[in-house]
Order: C-alpha cells, then structure tokens, then sequence
C-alpha cells in the first residue's frame, strides 16, 4: 500500500483520520503508531517483525549509548568533554554497524526488503549518533520513539529527519484547522504531480524501452531523458509533498525535500535542492566527520568522492548507481576547482544551459541499469554509432503524443505550482480547483490503474 | 450569531469544499459502491442482513487486477480498459503444453488453402487492426508501400469497432474503426487484439465477442481475407510476475479465436512461431519490457507474415 493506491486512500485515509480526530490529545500517538503498523504490515508480515525487533533493539541501543553526564544532568544542554564517553563508543560502532549491515544484506541481497529500510537506517544512525554525541536526549518513552521511526507519513520513502528536529511535536502537538487543511492541499498538489505528470511522462519513457535503446533517433534520446529528468522529480516531490501533506495533517512540520532543484545553475547547488533531507544526513555524517573540506584540496576531494560513492551505493548495488554517483561527484569537484579559479563568476544563462545538459545525461546513468544498454543509449544522445531500424519520424511522434506533459512539465519544474498555490492560497476558486484535481486524480488511480513511486525501490 | 458560523465556515472553508467535491465524485461516479461490498461483510459480521446487493464495481481495474499490475514496473503494458466490469478474477486455466503449431483443429475438412510467401507489394490493400503491439509493427515495419493501421495503445476487443482511432485527412475528429469499415475496402485485413483484456472475463468471451467483431468486419468487407493473429506471448519473466498477464491465459484465448477461422477466407496466424524460444515464451532477447517486440526484431513479425500468406 503506497500513497498513490486506491485502497490507501479510498480505505485507510478516511478510517485513520476518523479515528485519530476522535482520539484524545495524550493517545493520539498510539493511534498513529497503531495505524502505521499496520500500514507497514500490508507488506511481508516478516518485515513488520523485523523493523519492529530492530527498532526496539535501536531504542534500547539509545538508552545505553546516552552519554553518563547527559544522564545526571535533567537540563538540556549539549555535552562537552569525554566523561563517560571512551566505554560507550564501541557500543555506538556496534549499533551503527548493526544497523547498517543489516541494510547491505538487503541490498546486497536484491529484491524484496521490509518497507523504507534505506530511510530507516539513515534515520536510526542519525538518532544513534545525536544521543551519543550529546546533542539530544535519549527517547524514553518506546512508543513515541516507534512513532518517530515507523510513523506512516514517512516511513516508506522518508523524509529522513533528525529525531532532535521532531522532539517537541512527539511530545506535544496541536492539530490545528489551518495545519490540517495545509497539509490537505499538499496533499492534493502531491498527488497531482504524481499521477498528472509523472505518470503520463513515465509512459514516455517508457516507450523508449519498448521501442529498444538502439532503435531510437538522438533526438528521441534527448526527449527521453528530458521526459525521465521530469518523470523522477514530479515523482519523488509528489511523494514528499504528499508526506510533509499527511505529516500536517497529523500535526508534524517535516522538512522538504526539494527546492526547486532544476532552477541551479551548478551540480552543486543542484543537490542542495534535491532530496535535501539525504545530502544533510550525507553532510552531517559523513562528510564531515571525515574532515569535510577543512583538510586540504586533494583531502576535500577524497571525501566528496566517498560521499558520492555511498550514495550511489544507497540508491543500488548495481554498477550503474556507482557511475553515476562517481560522475556527479566528479562534476562537483570540478565546479569546486571552477569557483576557486575564478571567485566572481555568478550563475548565468550558460551556467543553467550546462545544468540542463549534465543532469539528464547523469539520469540515464541512474535509470538504466544494464550497462551495455546504457552504453547504448548514451551513444545513441551523443550520435555515436548507426541506430537500429530507427524510425527518423520517432521524435515527432513522441512529442505529438506527449507535447503536453513536457509542455507542463517545464515550468512546474519550475516552480509555477508552488507559486501559484501561495498566491492565490485562500481564494475560493484554488480550493475548489485543489479539490477537483484531487479527486480527478483519484479517479484515474481507479479506472487506469496505480504506478508505485519509484522510490520505494530505494 | 451568524458571524461565528461564517467565521468557522471561513476556517474550514477548503475541508468543506473537499469533503462536499468528494462527495459528488463519489455519487456521481458510483464509487461509493468500492464501500458496499466491505460494507455489506462488515455488517455481516455483525450479523446484520444486508438490505440490497451491491451492484457491480464501477471500472474495477483495481479490483478486478492485483494492485500495481497494471503498469506495476512500467512495463509498458496498455491499462485495462474494459467494457464490462467484471470485478472477479479470471479462473485459472489449467497449465496448457506451450502451443507451438498451427494445428489443424478446429478447420473444417474443406479444401484447404495453402500459406504462400510473398513480397511487400502484398500489403499494399491491407489494413492492420490491433493495440500497441501493432502500433510497434506500423512505426517500426518499414512498411515501403503502404498498408493501413487502425492500431491504439490498450485497444481491446471490446471496443475494436467502436473506439475512435482512425485519423481522418485533414480532419481533428477521428472516426471509429467501424466507421473506416464503411468507407474504404481493403482486400486483406490483419486483427491482433487480446492482451488488455486478460484481467477481464474469461476465454469464452473474448471468443465470443471476437466472434461478433469477425462477423461484422465481414459484412462490412465482403471481399477482403481475414487474419487473426494470435495474441503474441510475454516473456516468461512478464509471465510469472503473478498479475492478469500470463502465457497460460494467451494460450487458452489463442485456442479459442483460432476456432473462428475457417481455413477460406478467415485464417489464423500463429505469429508466435516466429518470435519464442524453447520454452514457448516470448524470446526476452527480443523484447524490452517483456510484453512488446524491439523495433530491432520487428521484422521477424514482419517477414512471418510475408510467408504465411493467402493468394486468392
């Protein structure tokens, strides 16, 4: 069950919300957690057992890894100093390398794995690392510690949030008419995006495959990269904002995922914008624990290379995500080198043109898995080598079918939506046009069927 | 007084206007009967007798198929689209020896004609109905002289003759394959429809209203052959991803609409001979998603059907 199915919204929404409005305020925790079991339950009921098993091992890993000072001392403060610290730490490399191995058989594994568990670990190692660092207190309390791993909103494919930045609103939150009817509306624009444009986009794409990677004009190659760079945004926001929409709805300001990531004029900032919640984690964790880029150039690099590296390997094992990891991390290094050798240059036209040219081709390396066929298509984008039986009308013909979706695509990946809907926020006529679309869109996951967000692959 | 009640209107102004829109869809679409039936065996549990039946799911392409099926890795399969909402799965089919030959069951013991090979000039006053494996065939036969294609994405049986596909000459509106029928006449005509409608109803239906279209594209051209491919196989991968598409209901519709071919001026075309392997499924070599044949391979389609031909 995933946001965009019938049963999730026609069946478990209204039920939840039913039952949630009517709970009082100090149950309303157990009402989620309750509701998102068994959310996470409609997939293999073995992985309900292990995430739970592993979550209770997580809460008590915290209790234990809750630094001695921390413990003695009620008040709030982040702890310096090291008492206490040298006997838990190799408790703390034990329960991060728990947790992550348990995500790399999984993926090592391929196939099936329980529901969300890239963003589970992430979120687990990051809750781990804040309590043992002494940055927050240690969850006490195992049901609002379950609610902040396992809660529905953002337990399949994130946003992956620090459990310092949800502290308060597990504790204590209000569900206000505004927050509700906000969260409701990103609700509806989520869903749009999904099922209006990157559904209709993925058919695109989608025919390219039918069709063979070799058998295609490099025009046709273009679009079809241009339609999957759309496809994989509309997708993946939709799915967030669908998330921070029912997080509202439940009383929980999530952090967004994107800002308008295809305005960059740099790979840089392009993933600043894009699935922001992964780059913090990333950067939080990771890159600077290894020094960050306080440690020389050719350190700096190093460490960018293995941040990249590892995000690659998040996204799959495949050697495809690995390349396209490297190639990104390549790009960064070099716009690095670029803004050092000249330190006034702003973002132009040219820069925006480079991004528009670099983040498609990076995509493919992302989509395409089998590398000889990506080998294919990327040939087939530059015009190396002769294509296969192409029809040289086959751009035409694409765009004849999907001109308006692309059309649309542009400036919603732009931001028009976004602006629009802040615009004109309390006008009668949006909230009955957000409304209509909702339900539209409702409608067509009914008569044509539900895509799953892609992802939850990840 | 009534200021407070405009103000708490006001305050929830978009959730009234959601639930009020929703609740029209709901009427007006009929989906509140996606309710009746969980609904009636709730109160059933409670031992309540339930005052009507639920009539039938509206559309129930997510009923009537597993979640997900329908486009679940983008495969690329046409979305259902049926005609009759029939909410219960097909019964499985008992598991059929792959079916290679064009046997010779079901032709009457007549004179039989006999499959001739031919050139590209043949096609020249044919017309291809089909769904998008046949749009494949029409963008990527390199087709020199041209045949017609009356081909759609997701074209079902049901709809063959009356969905408005066929472009007309400087004109927006299509017309429907039935309307085409009545205006122009062509001397052989090709069908391969039959994927779409796994998820809906049985072998027998689809038979039957394969039937009925066979006989009316017969009234409306009384001169042309008729050829009825058979409904080309998935791979075995596609096969075994556990939703409605699956070789063991191509086979069983396969051996029901090759019964309507009467060996004189309806034949049956077992394409699938030129495009499976061994194990009697679709060659993954030549196919991408499982279910569609390359642009690269088209041609072994291409060159099957210039070597069963019928020369009257």
């Amino acid at each position: 069950m995933f946001f965009g199915s019938m049963k999730f919204i026609y069946y478990f929404l209204p039920v939840f919300f039913l039952a949630y409005g009517l709970t009082p305020k100090e149950y309303k925790n157990v009402t989620l957690l309750a509701g998102s079991l068994f959310f996470y339950a409609q997939g293999k009921p073995i992985y309900l057992f292990v995430i739970l098993v592993v979550s209770c091992l997580n809460f008590y890993l915290g209790l234990k890894l809750e630094p001695a000072e921390r413990r003695r001392n009620k008040k709030d403060k982040e702890i310096r100093g090291n008492n206490g610290r040298k006997k838990n730490r190799r408790l703390f490399v034990f329960a991060v390398a728990g947790n992550a191995a348990l995500l790399c058989y999984f993926k090592w594994k391929g196939g099936e794995m329980p529901l969300g568990l890239s963003f589970y670990t992430f979120q687990a190692i990051s809750y781990l690392a804040d309590v043992y660092r002494g940055e927050i207190p240690c969850e006490r309390n195992l049901s609002r510690f379950l609610v902040y791993l396992l809660m529905f909103p953002k337990v399949s494919s994130g946003p992956i949030v620090a459990y310092g930045d949800m502290r308060k609103e597990l504790e204590s939150r209000r569900v206000t008419a505004e927050g509700f009817q906000s969260g409701l509306k990103m609700l509806a624009v989520g869903l749009a995006m999904k099922v209006l444009l990157a559904d209709r986009l993925g058919y695109l794409w989608n025919d390219l495959r039918v069709t063979g990677y070799e058998s295609i004009t490099w025009r046709l190659a273009w679009i079809g990269a241009l339609a999957y760079s759309f496809k994989l945004y509309f997708d993946f926001h939709g799915y967030s904002l669908m998330a921070l929409g029912l997080g509202r709805m439940v009383g929980f300001h999530l952090p967004e995922n994107f800002r308008l990531p295809y305005l960059s004029g740099s790979v840089r900032e392009f993933y600043r914008r894009w699935h922001i919640t992964l780059g913090t984690w990333f950067r939080k964790y990771i890159y600077i624990p290894l020094g960050g880029s306080r440690r020389g150039a050719f350190r700096t690099a190093v460490n960018l290379l293995a941040v990249w590296l590892l995000t690659g390997f998040w996204h799959g094992t495949s050697l495809n995500y690995l390349i396209w990891g490297m190639l990104l991390g390549a790009c960064v290094i070099l716009e690095r080198g670029f803004s050092r050798l000249f330190p006034r240059h702003k973002p132009g036209v040219l820069s925006h043109l480079y991004l528009w040219f670099v983040i498609p081709i990076s995509w493919m390396c992302f989509a395409i898995t089998d590398l000889p066929q990506l080998q294919i298509y990327l040939c087939r984008m530059f015009g190396i080598g002769e294509a296969v039986n192409a029809n040289p009308q086959d751009w035409y013909l694409s765009l004849r079918q999907y001109w308006v979706y692309l059309a649309a695509g542009l400036p919603c990946s732009l931001g028009v939506v976004e602006w629009a809907v802040k615009r004109w926020k309390n006008k009668l006529w949006m909230n009955l046009l957000l409304a209509a679309v909702f339900w539209y869109c409702t409608w067509l996951i009914l008569t044509k069927g539900d895509n799953p967000f892609m992802y939850i692959n990840f | 007084m009534g200021g407070k009640v405009l103000h708490r209107l006001l305050k929830y102004q978009f959730l009234l206007i959601f639930l009020a829109t929703g609740a029209s869809y709901i009427s007006l679409s009929q989906t509140w009967q996606l309710y009746a039936e969980p609904a009636r065996e709730i109160a059933e549990l409670f031992g309540w007798e339930p005052a009507y039946q639920p009539g039938e799911t509206p559309n129930a392409a997510g009923e009537g198929s597993p979640e997900g099926s329908a486009q679940g890795d983008g495969s690329g399969t046409d979305p259902v689209m049926p005609e009759e909402a029939d909410p219960v799965d097909t019964p499985p089919e008992d598991v059929q020896e792959p079916f290679e030959n064009v046997g010779e069951s079901g032709l009457p013991e007549m004179e039989q004609k006999t499959f001739q090979t031919v050139d590209e000039t043949y096609f020249q006053d044919a017309l291809f109905i089909g769904d998008s494996r046949t749009v494949g065939l029409r963008d990527y036969g390199r087709f020199e002289t041209g045949p017609t294609f009356y081909a759609s994405k997701g074209l079902t049986i049901f709809q063959l003759l009356t969905a408005e596909i066929v472009e007309q000459e400087g004109q927006r509106k299509k017309i429907t394959v039935e309307e085409a029928l009545e205006q122009k006449q062509f001397q052989k005509i090709y069908l391969m429809v039959g994927i779409n409608e796994l998820g809906t109803g049985d072998a027998e239906k689809f038979e039957q209203a394969y039937r009925e279209v066979v006989e009316r594209i017969r009234e409306l051209q009384p001169d042309a052959i008729i050829y009825i491919q058979s409904i080309l196989k998935v791979t075995r991968e596609r096969s075994e991803q556990g939703d409605y598409i699956n070789n063991e209901g191509v086979i069983a519709r396969n051996e029901a609409i090759q019964t309507i071919a009467d060996g004189q001026t309806i034949f049956y075309l077992d394409v699938n001979e030129a495009v499976c392997d061994e194990s009697g499924c679709l060659n993954p070599e030549y196919s991408g998603d499982g279910v569609h044949i390359t642009a690269k391979y088209i041609y072994l389609w291409k060159d099957y059907l210039m070597s069963h031909a019928i020369e009257m």
